[in-house]
């Protein structure tokens, strides 16, 4: 982060304090993304992302007075994104309720097998059973396995974000990786969508999206 | 397969502009709520200024008002009068002001306020508190039969059962103090107290459906709590059994054990046997009954898995350790293969399990590691690695010898003792 950059976000967060609404827009505005596309990799697209969003963003509010500005604005909001995502995962008996994807009628009696229609159903196939496979682990490995294969994240910036010691974080990524490869060598589908050369289209109805950009 | 490389490859859908401005629109709204509760950093505007000193004023009313209606000197909902929740059906919840207590189903309890403290008296059942700090406060204290939990300010569960059983203290916020025969042990975020085991880390409990099957095992469970001769492969089982991997309560959301000082957590019912420095093939046995007996802390428990565990023993020659090591170098020098395998970890073995140098054993280790991989006593040189590292502390060292020995021999049982070890709070 550059000095530029911290000086800005301080200078941001002061006027945030002050309860200036152009603040929080602005604030919310250059984060919205990064937090949703986290967000997103963690839970998996479901129809409660609005609310999570919300939520996270209303914590970071509500507890900006304690950005002590030793780590990066930016980290620390997503600290309390994956916290906000942890207990949402711990509530009993929750599983994520994954959307039903735009598409996923037409794809039904789409009975195409080869070409971008079948790709972008194998990868719409492909990532529902990934996440129903992470519907299995625990939300702190659910939140290492994401943070750091999907997220890309590196261990220790994971580790960080959890809260969990680097080799805590390692064992639980470790361990969801391989109750993904077990349920990988059960099924086909899932086998096929992790092969590292998988084509992976989009499967929004708005294209391509890696969630880097300005939604 | 071998999984690698999902990053970038789960697209993200994007929200669209009418629910991002929904979105902002509620944020804007709640942080404006948010900067209005709180004390400012900048002067404040002057319309501002007023609304937050109508709210002081109001703030102040209310605490006068609370003041004056409050029981015993703190302010509650409950009165002096003695409340009694008897649930049949669901969970429920009663909101005493400065506490919130949750209970389970078919749980039985009274609230009842002496000197200004707060007093749970449970006759049976499960209840899940949330305690404000309560400063000067007189303590909230739960009484389970013969147990009493104090706390000062946290989040816990305590559970009685049906009554009869022992009590069950599991801490996920602050710290507790739970006393039971005249004996006073503080239990931690991230631990459990129970009648039979002590204090023990939180990750070791299992699930409550899972304990109440151990409930009911019946005798030879409890035989391993009293730690007699016939029930110590029982409490053997019984870890195994218990050890999990993530906790219910993992990191991000509790404080480190290790703030709780070991040297208040009293001896229990450790027996006289016990208290002097055991030697020979029992010290594993009598140390897992120790901790099994509910008398020491996490890592005690921790300590007492990782000397159950079986090592494999070094060759023997029929001759004193120094000679026999020097016949191992010999043979090291003189053979290749399995032989030589078994001779390189026969020097470390005893160097560390008869002569005590472990410095020596861990260069041992290092060495044979580096040139027997995949050899046949190269999954037991791993774990002696371990034992020697964690068998004084669970520390970073520690931790990386038992997370390369799971990664490396996931199959037995000890790893799952390595699991535990690599899963320790710091």
């Amino acid at each position: 982060m550059t000095a530029v950059l911290y000086v800005e976000d301080v200078l941001l967060v002061d006027r945030c304090l002050t309860g200036e609404p152009a603040a929080t827009r602005e604030l919310f505005r250059r984060h919205r993304s990064r937090v949703h596309a986290c967000l997103f990799r963690v839970l998996g697209g479901n129809r409660d992302m609005d609310d999570l969003l919300q939520e996270a963003f209303l914590q970071v509010f509500q507890s900006l007075r304690g950005w002590r500005a030793e780590a990066s604005l930016a980290t620390w909001i997503d600290r309390v994104a994956v916290r906000v995502a942890y207990r949402y995962l711990s509530q009993k008996g929750r599983r994520v309720q994954t959307d039903v994807l735009v598409d996923d009628e037409v794809a039904a009696i789409d009975t195409v097998t080869d070409g971008p229609g079948a790709r972008r159903q194998l990868a719409r196939d492909g990532v529902k059973r990934l996440y129903a496979v992470l519907d299995e682990l625990s939300p702190a490995a659910r939140l290492a396995f994401t943070l750091h294969e999907i997220d890309g994240r590196t261990i220790s910036e994971t580790a960080e974000l959890v809260g969990s010691s680097v080799t805590a974080t390692k064992l639980r990524v470790w361990r969801a990786r391989k109750t993904i490869e077990a349920a990988a060598a059960r099924d086909p589908i899932l086998s096929e969508f992790l092969q590292p050369t998988a084509d992976v289209i989009a499967f929004g109805p708005s294209g391509p999206s890696d969630g880097k950009g300005a939604p | 397969m071998k999984l690698t490389g999902l990053k970038g490859r789960i697209p993200v859908e994007p929200l669209d502009d009418e629910r991002l401005t929904n979105i902002e629109r509620r944020i804007v709204a709640g942080a404006a709520d948010a900067a209005a509760a709180s004390p400012r950093v900048r002067a404040p505007r002057f319309g501002l200024a007023m609304a937050f000193a109508l709210t002081a004023v109001v703030a102040i009313g209310a605490g006068f008002v609370g003041w004056q209606l409050r029981g015993d000197g703190s302010q509650t909902v409950v009165a002096a009068e003695p409340v009694r929740v008897n649930t049949t059906g669901d969970r429920s919840l009663l909101d005493i002001g400065d506490a919130r207590i949750e209970s389970d189903a078919l749980t039985d309890f009274t609230v009842t306020r002496p000197d200004g403290g707060v007093l749970v008296t449970m006759t049976r059942g499960k209840v899940e508190l949330q305690v404000d700090k309560r400063g000067n406060r007189a303590p909230l204290v739960v009484a389970a039969g013969d147990t009493r939990v104090t706390v000062v300010g946290t989040r816990f569960s305590v559970d009685y059962g049906d009554g009869t059983n022992g009590v069950d203290v599991r801490v996920t916020e602050g710290v507790v103090k739970v006393e039971r025969h005249q004996q006073e042990v503080r239990v931690a975020a991230g631990q459990a107290w129970t009648t039979k085991r002590g204090v023990i880390a939180l990750a070791e409990l299992p699930e409550k459906p899972a304990q109440v099957a151990i409930a009911k095992q019946g005798p030879a469970t409890a035989g391993a709590a009293t730690g007699d001769d016939g029930a110590t492969i029982g409490a053997d089982e019984r870890h195994d059994e218990q050890i999990e991997i993530d906790t219910k309560t993992p990191d991000v959301l509790r404080e480190r054990t290790s703030t709780v000082p070991n040297a208040r957590i009293p001896t229990g019912t450790h027996t006289g046997s016990a208290a002097k420095k055991p030697t020979g093939p029992d010290v594993t046995r009598q140390q897992v009954v120790g901790a099994g007996s509910g008398a020491g802390s996490a890592t005690m428990d921790l300590r007492a898995l990782v000397l159950a565990q079986p090592v494999l023993p070094p060759l023997s020659l029929g001759v004193r350790p120094e000679e026999s090591i020097s016949k191992y170098r010999q043979i090291v020098v003189e053979t290749t293969g399995d032989q030589a395998s078994l001779a390189f970890y026969s020097i470390a073995a005893m160097q560390h399990l008869k002569l005590g140098r472990n410095g020596d054993a861990l260069q041992t280790l290092d060495a044979y590691v580096r040139r027997f991989v995949g050899g046949k006593e190269y999954k037991a040189a791993l774990w002696l690695r371990v034992r020697i590292l964690c068998v004084k502390t669970v520390d970073d060292r520690c931790r990386q010898a038992a997370y390369t020995y799971l990664h490396q021999a996931t199959d037995t049982p000890a790893a799952r003792v390595a699991e535990a070890l690599t899963l320790a709070p710091r």
